[in-house]
């Protein structure tokens, strides 16, 4: 039978394979059926193939908590014998093999990721179960996924290095999956943590669950008196009901034009005082005398007619009355004092400009 | 959105949870700090605390309460806890933003079938007919502000509130 035709047998008989996905007791079953093997007879009832059952399973990610993830060990087995052969003789036939496992594998890995992932979801939605139940079942899930750690690592170890630079083609498909598959294997860690937490949450619920049957029922039996103690002892922190009594309920709330009635009110009532104004006493701050750094441009002035200079700007930015300046704000302040020092009649303006950008000036 | 209204909510002895729809309004108003502060100070003045904790706004009375108030007050947090118990026993998931619907209340009490479970019901409500014993149930729970009716479902759905965690905090130092 051709892939086609198995198709088609299948959408003919759609109606019953959905029956029997569901359950239902089945009785009667077309013969071309059994000859493929998608339905068995078990006592007089006919049920669906177990490997139909996880190939539907899985493509509409409805994993049960009994599923067994099993290792790679018999892939690991036939990889090691292949790759030894391979080296030996160098057939196309080892060659093509070695890439069909290791695609196998790889979508066995892809597969386990996606049904774990799932498995998960359902364990974190689950809400039908027995508490205790689901404890158990998170339980099993994850000693399950703790045998999977070392199992995905060998295969992960020998896709890095056994089989690393036997063959190009080997080596190109090893290359495109190498990042997948190593987030594979991280994977099982990050899951390893998530069903931890679920298990801790999902115990500490039980424990609250059981901490709220144990109260109600002293409750019941009136066996309250730690409970009373509790709840009077922290009244002030603990909610209190309004509608339980009228004294404190507030039955209005006062409009604008309350507002204005009882501000007139109270203008009348206070408007006789005599509000005597307080002496403002006032702290007087002492003014902080700011540090200045004074340029004495009359010393620069008397210096430069004692030695002249053909760079005015060079000898200010030089002078010691400059020293306390460094950098840029050097710069800036010999500036000012030689723009200061252009409006005296001893300069010369000659056509060059120095290293610092400023026309040059002779002090004569 | 303002300080009277909130006042006006809280006064009233509404406990605000922040994903309640009737009462989202007054979630946010609170949920800024200087809205908050604001209100505490306000309600100090008047011998009330307003308390934020996880999720939930409610005021507490900072004196001391007289007899009436006081058994109040304890029968409250009784019955309140004594419904919790049994929606625990019922729907052991159950969580705040969890729906629950009074159809699904009466068939898992039927499914139960459970003696001590009745005893909690017939202490709290003074009848055995299945479908008051429903509405008084679920009516004392959304007067007491831990479940609130969809309003805009036309379904039997109602959402469990923030402030069910109030109840947890008080059963993790009673028990």
């Amino acid at each position: 039978m051709k892939h086609i035709d198995l198709i088609k047998l299948i959408n003919e008989n759609k109606e019953l394979l959905d029956r029997a996905y569901k359950q239902d007791i089945i009785t009667n079953v077309d013969e071309a059926l059994l000859d493929i093997n998608l339905f068995i007879k078990i006592h007089d009832n006919y049920k669906l193939n177990q490997h139909y059952l996880n190939f539907v399973d899985s493509l509409l990610n409805r994993i049960d908590y009994t599923i067994i993830f099993g290792d790679y060990e018999k892939e690991y087995k036939e990889l090691t014998k292949l790759k030894k052969r391979f080296i030996e003789k160098k057939s196309e036939y080892y060659k093509i093999s070695i890439i069909k496992l290791i695609e196998k594998l790889y979508i066995k890995f892809q597969n386990r990721d996606r049904e774990i992932r799932f498995l998960i979801l359902r364990l974190e939605n689950e809400t039908s179960m027995d508490i205790d139940l689901l404890i158990e079942s998170a339980t099993d899930t994850l000693e399950k996924i703790y045998e999977l750690i070392d199992a995905s690592e060998k295969i992960g170890q020998f896709f890095r290095t056994e089989l690393r630079e036997i063959d190009e083609d080997i080596e190109t498909l090893l290359q495109s999956i190498s990042v997948q598959m190593l987030e594979f294997i991280q994977n099982i860690d990050k899951y390893i943590k998530q069903i931890n937490h679920f298990i801790v949450q999902t115990k500490n619920r039980r424990i609250q669950n059981k901490r709220f049957m144990k109260i109600a029922n002293k409750i019941i039996n009136e066996d309250v008196l730690s409970f009373e103690e509790y709840i009077l002892t922290n009244h002030k922190r603990l909610y209190f009901n309004f509608k339980a009594t009228k004294r404190n309920l507030i039955r209005f709330y006062a409009n604008d034009n309350d507002l204005i009635k009882l501000n007139k009110n109270l203008r009348t009532v206070f408007e006789n005082f005599i509000i005597k104004k307080a002496v403002k006493k006032s702290v007087i701050k002492v003014q902080e005398v700011e540090k200045l750094n004074i340029i004495d441009i009359q010393k620069i002035k008397k210096d430069l007619d004692e030695k002249r200079s053909d760079d005015l700007f060079l000898f200010i930015k030089k002078h010691n009355e400059l020293e306390a300046f460094q950098g840029n704000k050097l710069i800036e302040e010999s500036f000012k004092v030689y723009l200061s020092l252009l409006e005296e009649s001893n300069i010369e303006y000659l056509k060059d400009f120095n290293d610092d950008g400023i026309k040059v000036v002779s002090w004569v | 959105m303002g300080l009277e209204e909130v006042f006006k909510v809280l006064s009233k002895g509404v406990m605000v949870s922040i994903h309640s729809q009737k009462y989202l309004d007054v979630a946010k108003f609170l949920m800024i700090d200087e809205n908050f502060d604001e209100t505490y100070e306000l309600l100090k003045k008047i011998g009330y605390q307003l308390n934020g904790e996880n999720g939930y706004f409610y005021i507490s009375k900072l004196e001391g309460m007289n007899e009436s108030e006081l058994n109040s007050f304890l029968n409250n947090h009784k019955n309140i806890i004594i419904c919790i118990a049994i929606l625990k026993q019922l729907f052991p998931y159950l969580d705040r933003g969890h729906l629950l619907s009074k159809s699904d209340f009466i068939v898992k009490v039927k499914e139960k079938d459970d003696e001590a479970l009745d005893q909690k019901l017939a202490y709290l409500f003074n009848t055995t007919d299945a479908m008051k014993v429903t509405d008084s149930f679920f009516d004392l729970l959304e007067k007491s502000y831990v479940i609130e009716k969809r309003s805009n479902d036309s379904r039997d759905e109602h959402l469990v509130l923030s402030s069910i965690e109030y109840y947890y905090k008080i059963i993790e130092s009673v028990a």
